[in-house]
C-alpha cells in the first residue's frame, strides 16, 4: 500500500498540472488510495457534470479501478452515470455497457478484465496492463488516464442511460 | 552598404507550446509548417518520454479539437505561438 501511495502521488503533480488546464477537479484520499475526479461536459451553452473515482492499490503491479460515480461517489458503475460512446474521430468508444454494468473499456482499467468480470480475456490478465492492447488508447501515468477519458468525455453528449 | 529588404517571405517554421499529461512544465518545440501532426507528435512525445502507444495533438480549448495525425500543422491551423497538448488516439473496447 505504502509503494502504491508514493507512486500515484509522485504522478499526481502532473495530474492536478492536467485538471487546472481542463475545468477538472482533482482529491486525493491518500488513506484509501483514492482519487476523485469531476468532469465538465459541454453541451451548447450547458455543462454536464461526471464523477469519476479511481482506486488506486496495487499501483502499478496493476492499474487503479476507474468508475463513474453518481454525485456522492457511491453508487458505482451504472450506465446513468458514465458518458454516452461517442470518441472524436470515429474510434472504438471506451465507454460501454457489460452486463447491464459501464464499463470504462480501456487497458488502464482493472474492471476490463475478465478477471474481474469485464468483457477482456485476450489481454492476458491487469499485471500486463502496460503492454495490453497495442492499437488501443495507451495511458500509462494518472495524468495520461484523466487525458484519455476526458478525451472522450467531451465529445458524447449525455449518458449511457 | 546597401540595406536588403525582406518582403513577402512568409517564415516556414512555427514554434509551439506543448502540455503533457505527465508533466507538470510544459515544452517548447520548433517544427516545419508542413511536418504532420503524427510526426510532431510522436517527437514531443519522445521528449516527454512516452514509449509507445499513438500520440497526437489537441488544441486547449474548451473543448479541446483533436488535430489529424495525417494531416501538415499548417492544414490543421496550428500557428506560431500556439499551445497544444498531447494526447493519446487510440480508441477503446
Amino acid at each position: 500500500m505504502e509503494r502504491a501511495r508514493a507512486i500515484a502521488e509522485l504522478e499526481l503533480d502532473a495530474a492536478r498540472a492536467w485538471a487546472a488546464r481542463h475545468r477538472a477537479t482533482l482529491t486525493w484520499i491518500a488513506e484509501t488510495l483514492e482519487l476523485r475526479a469531476t468532469f465538465m461536459q459541454p453541451i451548447g451553452d450547458l455543462e454536464e457534470t461526471f464523477f469519476l473515482r479511481g482506486s488506486f492499490d496495487g499501483y502499478r503491479e496493476v492499474p487503479p479501478i476507474w468508475v463513474f460515480t453518481d454525485e456522492t461517489w457511491g453508487a458505482m458503475s451504472r450506465p446513468v452515470d458514465s458518458p454516452q460512446a461517442a470518441p472524436p474521430g470515429g474510434r472504438s468508444s471506451m465507454f460501454i455497457s457489460h452486463n447491464g454494468r459501464a464499463v470504462i473499456c480501456a487497458p488502464f482499467n482493472r474492471l476490463a478484465y475478465a478477471a474481474k468480470e469485464g468483457p477482456h480475456q485476450d489481454w492476458g490478465g491487469p499485471e500486463l496492463w502496460l503492454s495490453a492492447g497495442p492499437n488501443l488508447v495507451h495511458a500509462a501515468t494518472i495524468g495520461d488516464m484523466l487525458q484519455a477519458i476526458h478525451r472522450d468525455l467531451v465529445f458524447a453528449v449525455g449518458r449511457l442511460s | 552598404m546597401h540595406e536588403e529588404k525582406v518582403v513577402g517571405v512568409e517564415r516556414q517554421e512555427i514554434t509551439v507550446t506543448v502540455f503533457s499529461p505527465r508533466s507538470p512544465e510544459p515544452m517548447t518545440f520548433t517544427w516545419g509548417k508542413t511536418i504532420k501532426v503524427g510526426e510532431a507528435a510522436r517527437e514531443a512525445a519522445t521528449a516527454f518520454g512516452y514509449q509507445g502507444g499513438n500520440p497526437g495533438l489537441q488544441t486547449t480549448g474548451n473543448p479541446p479539437r483533436v488535430l489529424d495525425n495525417d494531416k501538415p500543422l499548417v492544414a490543421e491551423h496550428v500557428r506560431d505561438g500556439d499551445e497544444l497538448e498531447l494526447v493519446d488516439t487510440g480508441g477503446g473496447v
